[in-house]
């Protein structure tokens, strides 16, 4: 079966480090800059200190803030889905709820737009992105994933794995690379610089 | 008595992180389970993707445990004494101190706290010493880096180095652990608000017009962690890669003072 | 086989969704599907045959009574705050694009689709997949199976229920465009008038049968018993109207 060629370029950058990349430790940049607020706690009077980090990124892809308002969104709309009445169609049950969760903080983490979610029976979700006419899906079990890109031609690509196994993010990219279709997915959007964003 | 900050080589954070493969406890739970006694405030996450915060005063510090579904940070930051009315940079004054809460959490997380559900941990360190500007701090820094990486600097801003020396570790062959130093130059910033008693959030006047204090730094952070295999990492085998990763970073900065 | 569903012909997703998912940006909702996995290990989603849902008025007759289904279902078991349901409208694909699912991907072993009445509604039918017993994540072969189908459908046909009006937006804003553009209604008027009238017999006598002998146990009926039961009442009835009175002893 003939696979189509996608030009796309990967951006991903692979972090050795454990600094945490959310906004309350946002990735460290060319220019870091950390303030100390002195702040009277207003139950004792007494002036407390409140590190307050100020990020400047001169080269980030996606602005943090929209990324977090995303994913916040995000995780309200999982806990939704375990939340319906037991009779609801959509209802998810737990544990996959918690696997999914894991997923989309890593994805989160490595600065990953937020995707759509939908089910189709309580033992799964799906994570979907769509970029014009080609599709990406993550189905997320309790225990295991599966990377699915779909053109409008045919289903492109499959890749299995453990859930724990997508901690590992250059596995996951590596798996939606197939030497046979030369296929590569742009998961980062945009170019915008970050403005000062002082976080208390 | 005022003291004098310059000249020494003081802690700025220290950090305890496990990547494990569920969503954790809360972090009141964790806080509990970890240190054993209540923490004096706790914040819990406005959506399950966003961060829970548990943290409490411990021997003159700021100790606070941070979850999201797939992190959790044990981290001890400096805490200003009541009476200090000035402007200066708080730091974790007592070293040793720090190191030992360090290990005293390393010890608990051995004890099965996050069971076999974790794929990776690290440890992470970042010493400061306070310098009168970007040339003094540079000049510390170059002092500092290792005969292969020395470089020149005068008054160059912004200087940032970092590498990566990976290798086995000793104690988990079958594990590769990241061994990473961070040589920086870092601006602080000491601001004092007025917040009235009535919750109202700052505006940008009240920022930009607030009494303020500008300090240089050299500093030097150690960020020592595994790189995860795809294998489950055992209570032991957790608790064995932090120590490893904290006597690392133990090492370097004995080192460090040596030199200065 | 009379009554099977031929390839050719058109099959309707309906997009049926708790009111709080209109709020939430995230939710996908061109594509929830919702598949039962049965005790003997087959998945079963449910559709509606065009046979029996002739124009797009019948089909969202169709759709707006099984959101009231649901809904009195929901507030009969739910003790408060039940869910509302609101049905938004539906996604249209051939009988073959289920077909096809056996032949194109490996994992799965069986797919077809039947006419099967539910509850009273004539136009459903059932779609089942049987999958491969060793596939090792059957979750995201029916995901492959969902990009499969989505990917050859038309639509959305959106509509808003009579009561619906107050959700401000209406969540059939939410529904997106179909890979395979708008649903084109390719029959002559004179087929489609044809066929409405088609089903208005069979509704009429199917009804007409049902309400005076309501059938007993699950309310099931594949479409051979259907139009078993319609010849029977046909006959039956010419029986009546042309057969000599019985003489008197």
């Amino acid at each position: 079966m003939h696979t189509p060629f996608i030009q796309q370029q990967t951006l991903l950058v692979l972090n050795s480090g454990s600094e945490n990349p959310t906004p309350s430790g946002a990735v460290r940049a060319v220019n870091d800059t950390y303030s100390a607020a002195v702040v009277p706690n207003t139950a004792s009077g007494v002036p407390e200190q409140l590190m307050v980090r100020e990020t400047f990124s001169s080269v980030p892809v996606v602005w943090q803030s929209q990324i977090v308002r995303e994913y916040r969104e995000l995780g309200s709309a999982l806990q939704e889905l375990t939340e319906l009445g037991q009779n609801e169609d959509w209802k998810v049950d737990a544990p996959v709820l918690g696997s999914a969760l894991n997923v989309a903080a890593n994805l989160m983490a490595n600065r990953y737009p937020a995707p759509q979610v939908f089910t189709h029976g309580p033992q799964s979700v799906v994570f979907n992105w769509s970029s014009g006419s080609n599709e990406l899906y993550l189905t997320i079990s309790a225990d295991k994933v599966s990377a699915l890109i779909t053109t409008p031609q045919c289903i492109a690509h499959r890749v299995d794995f453990l859930a724990h196994e997508f901690q590992e993010s250059g596995m996951f990219l590596s798996s939606l690379r197939s030497a046979d279709s030369n296929l590569q997915v742009r998961l980062l959007t945009g170019t915008v610089s970050d403005p000062l964003e002082p976080v208390f | 008595m005022r003291r004098n900050h310059m000249g020494l080589w003081k802690a700025l954070m220290g950090r305890v992180t496990l990547f494990p493969t569920v969503a954790p406890a809360s972090a009141l739970e964790l806080y509990r389970r970890v240190w054993a006694i209540e923490p004096d405030s706790y914040q819990k996450p406005p959506s399950p993707l966003m961060q829970g915060t548990a943290q409490g005063k411990r021997e003159g510090m700021m100790a606070t445990c941070t979850t999201n579904p797939a992190r959790v940070d044990f981290t001890f930051t400096p805490m200003r004494e009541e009476e200090a009315p000035d402007l200066n940079v708080v730091l974790i004054e007592d070293l040793p101190q720090l190191q030992t809460e360090m290990l005293r959490t390393i010890e608990s997380v051995g004890t099965g706290i996050f069971a076999d559900s974790v794929l990776r941990v690290a440890v992470s360190m970042q010493v400061v010493k306070q310098q009168s500007g970007f040339a003094d701090a540079n000049r510390t820094l170059v002092e500092l880096l290792p005969e292969q990486f020395r470089m020149r600097l005068t008054d160059e801003q912004d200087f940032i180095f970092q590498v990566n020396q990976p290798s086995v570790s000793r104690k988990t062959p079958a594990v590769t652990m990241n061994f990473i130093t961070k040589w920086s130059v870092d601006r602080i910033q000491v601001l004092a608000f007025a917040i009235p008693l009535s919750p109202s959030p700052i505006s940008v006047q009240q920022a930009v017009a607030a009494p303020q204090q500008q300090f240089f730094a050299a500093s030097v952070l150690f960020d020592n962690n595994n790189v995860p295999g795809g294998v489950l990492l055992a209570s032991s085998e957790q608790s064995s890669l932090l120590l490893e990763g904290f006597e690392a970073i133990d090492n370097s900065i004995k080192v460090m003072h040596i030199n200065s | 086989m009379r009554g099977r569903i031929a390839d050719q012909d058109n099959l309707f997703r309906l997009s049926v969704f708790p009111a709080s998912f209109q709020g939430a940006r995230h939710f996908a909702l061109s594509k929830f599907w919702n598949f039962h996995r049965l005790p003997s290990g087959s998945y079963v989603a449910s559709v509606m045959w065009q046979r029996y849902a002739p124009t797009e008025v019948y089909l969202h007759r169709c759709g707006c009574r099984t959101a009231a289904n649901r809904n009195e279902k929901v507030q009969s078991l739910a003790r408060r705050n039940p869910t509302r349901h609101i049905y938004c409208g539906a996604y249209q694909f051939t009988a073959n694009a289920i077909r096809r699912l056996k032949v194109d991907l490996p994992q799965v072993n069986f797919s077809d689709v039947y006419h099967s009445i539910e509850d009273g509604e004539i136009a459903h039918s059932e779609v089942r997949v049987d999958l491969d017993p060793g596939d090792i994540n059957p979750e995201g072969t029916m995901t492959e199976i969902l990009a499969s189908l989505w990917r050859q459908s038309a639509g959305p046909l959106e509509h808003v229920c009579e009561g619906d009006e107050e959700n401000r937006p209406h969540p059939k804003s939410k529904l997106l465009p179909a890979p395979r553009g708008p649903y084109i209604d390719s029959r002559s008027r004179l087929r489609r008038q044809l066929h409405v009238l088609r089903y208005q017999l069979l509704n009429c006598l199917w009804l007409n049968s049902d309400s005076q002998h309501p059938p007993a146990g699950p309310k099931h009926h594949s479409s051979a018993s259907f139009m078993s039961t319609i010849k029977y009442r046909i006959c039956k009835r010419l029986w009546q109207c042309y057969s000599p009175p019985p003489s008197q002893s």
